[in-house]
């Protein structure tokens, strides 16, 4: 049965952050079923008192002392922003101005 | 030049008896001759590779020890960063991007004193097994110019079997080292996890990416991972264990080695692999290996755990790409949800697109449980499953990939690429070191590979393996005819 929906489609695509064409919603929608309707199959095997998998190798997190370091400079990592002003960011607002 | 293996060319320049500048340059001039045919390349790193080459050629000069790549060239993988130089993983989105700091695994190359000479090709963000679905070009593949070089690191393959490199790094998250090797006709190896450092690498699947190297020859792709393969206190996932030494043992056979076939799994197997892989086993036997018929038949499965969890993890990894701090901002944006939305619209290609989607809708509420619970939990089994297989052979044997490299015309997709995943992808759920070395050639002259797979954190039995079945088949270090060229 398929799972896959047009309201699906727009509520993952709101999800994602991805503002998708109609025509790439229409696609993605066959093509996200078919992948779905075969993966889908892992059903069929018996997984009854398995533990999920969290890590290939078992390792488990350490902790450290917390230590003052050299790190990159802000110039480096602020060289790729589409739009600086001194050491911050600029956006576009993060709301629509309303007409009164 | 490009006939030599990298360790030849290696003591070339240590000696003296070449100069890393002229090595650069003539490496330099490989490319431009060749490399409109292949589209192996994204950058080529003249003026820099040139400089590095200077600076080698002084430290001999001075009486300094040069590195274990001294003067050979190497292509990088373009997910991969090099300081100061683009990293756009082939994709729109990042098209405009530097890197402000070093890959860990290809800083140990330079320090090694390779000569970085490009960036290559890929599938966009490393998702795909063509390499036709980079932004800017697909790679062709140098056997078969009208066919797929494979992928994602098909630029990388490429640039080996054309000789426009010596060694070449790759990223492997589902096969995209070892399918693009086969199909190339070179030596491509996937280390365990953790075995070499993710830090620099643009990220796909954290859990089952793992960068690895191309080689024309398994000795020189060991040399590539005697030196990336270094614990880094920047990955968290990085193995705290001392480098392996991959050439203590290369050359000693594998005599009294059982060599675990998973037959059931490989059924459907239809030539021109199947009869290169029969033959292949046939070698493996004469170097007085014991074939064990081993129950894998989990792996049929495996493309669908792959396709559930890699999307997932993307969907999480590719999230930081929001127009805020690099890559492409919208012009159309007038709001901060329109820089989100359109930015990842604009830059983004479909199958990027798709697979961000597939995945947050297997980790979406509702869906968790029945797609990517179930997915980890038969990933459990496929561990396990590797784990008893390795309690009655040393080494499992199998195909890279069910077919050779097909046309670029055929523009297969969806689906009917993921399945191509097949053979490959289980080494990456259970995190084992495999490798691709060149076993064949179809009819038509088209690479075939063979697959050897060891237990995890045994990388050295590998390329052991390795070594001794190149010794037997006799297909690596070969040369398309086109790019033979001479001295």
């Amino acid at each position: 049965m398929s799972q896959m929906t047009k309201d699906l489609v727009e509520y993952l695509a709101r999800l994602c952050r991805i503002a998708c064409t109609e025509e790439e919603k229409a696609q993605l929608l066959l093509d996200m079923e078919k992948v779905l309707e075969h993966v889908r199959h892992l059903d069929i095997v018996p997984t009854q008192g398995v533990d999920e998998c969290h890590h290939v190798l078992g390792v488990v997190n350490v902790e450290r002392e917390d230590k003052v370091a050299d790190c990159l400079e802000p110039t480096a990592l602020l060289s790729n922003a589409p739009d600086t002003s001194d050491a911050f960011i600029c956006v576009p607002p993060i709301l629509r101005k309303h007409k009164s | 030049m490009h006939r030599l293996t990298a360790i030849e060319l290696r003591e070339q320049v240590r000696k003296g008896e070449r100069s890393a500048e002229e090595v650069a340059r003539y490496f330099l001039q490989r490319i431009a001759q060749h490399d409109g045919d292949v589209g192996a390349f994204l950058s080529v790193l003249e003026e820099r590779v040139i400089s590095q080459a200077r600076a080698i050629d002084a430290k001999r000069a001075r009486g300094e020890s040069l590195g274990l790549l001294a003067g050979v060239p190497v292509a990088v993988k373009d997910n991969m960063h090099i300081e100061g130089e683009k990293t756009t993983c082939a994709s729109r989105f990042l098209d405009n991007y530097r890197a402000p700091f070093w890959s860990t695994a290809v800083r140990l190359l330079e320090e090694q004193d390779a000569l970085l000479i490009g960036k290559t090709n890929l599938d966009e963000f490393a998702m795909g097994s063509t390499t036709t679905l980079s932004a800017f070009h697909p790679t062709h593949n140098p056997w078969c110019l009208d066919c797929v070089s494979g992928g994602s690191s098909g630029g990388s393959a490429a640039a080996v079997a054309a000789r426009m490199a010596l060694i070449a790094t790759g990223s492997d998250t589902g096969g995209s080292v070892r399918q693009p090797a086969s199909l190339c006709g070179v030596v491509g190896f996937k280390p365990s996890y953790g075995r070499v450092s993710r830090f620099g690498l643009v990220a796909f699947g954290s859990s089952l990416d793992q960068i690895g190297p191309f080689a024309a020859n398994v000795s020189d792709a060991a040399l590539a991972m005697q030196i990336m393969g270094q614990h880094d206190p920047h990955d968290g996932t990085s193995l705290s264990l001392p480098p392996d030494d991959y050439f203590a043992h290369l050359d000693k056979g594998i005599q009294g080695w059982k060599v675990g076939v998973p037959w059931k799994f490989l059924e459907t197997l239809q030539d021109p692999v199947h009869s290169v892989f029969k033959s292949s086993i046939k070698s493996l036997e004469s170097l007085g290996a014991e074939l064990v018929d081993i129950d894998l038949d989990i792996l049929e499965h495996s493309v669908s755990v792959y396709y559930i969890l890699a999307p997932a993890e993307a969907s999480t990894n590719l999230s930081r790409f929001d127009g805020i701090r690099y890559g492409r901002r919208s012009t159309e944006a007038k709001t901060l949800d329109e820089v989100y939305d359109l930015s990842r619209e604009e830059g983004f290609g479909y199958e990027v697109k798709k697979r961000i989607m597939l995945g947050t809708f297997v980790l979406s509420t509702g869906y968790q449980d029945a797609y990517y619970k179930k997915a980890q939990r038969v990933r459990r089994v496929v561990i396990e499953k590797y784990q008893k297989a390795f309690e009655r052979c040393d080494i499992v044997a199998m195909p890279v990939s069910p077919g050779v490299a097909f046309p670029l015309a055929d523009q297969c997709e969806g689906l009917e690429i993921y399945l191509q995943d097949l053979y490959t992808i289980s080494c990456n759920l259970a995190g084992l070191p495999g490798i691709s070395v060149p076993a064949g050639f179809s009819l038509e002259g088209k690479p075939i590979g063979l697959q050897l797979i060891g237990p995890q954190k045994h990388d050295v039995q590998v390329t052991r393996a390795a070594f001794a079945f190149e010794k037997a088949a006799k297909c690596s270090d070969r040369i398309p005819d086109r790019f033979q060229g001479k001295e």
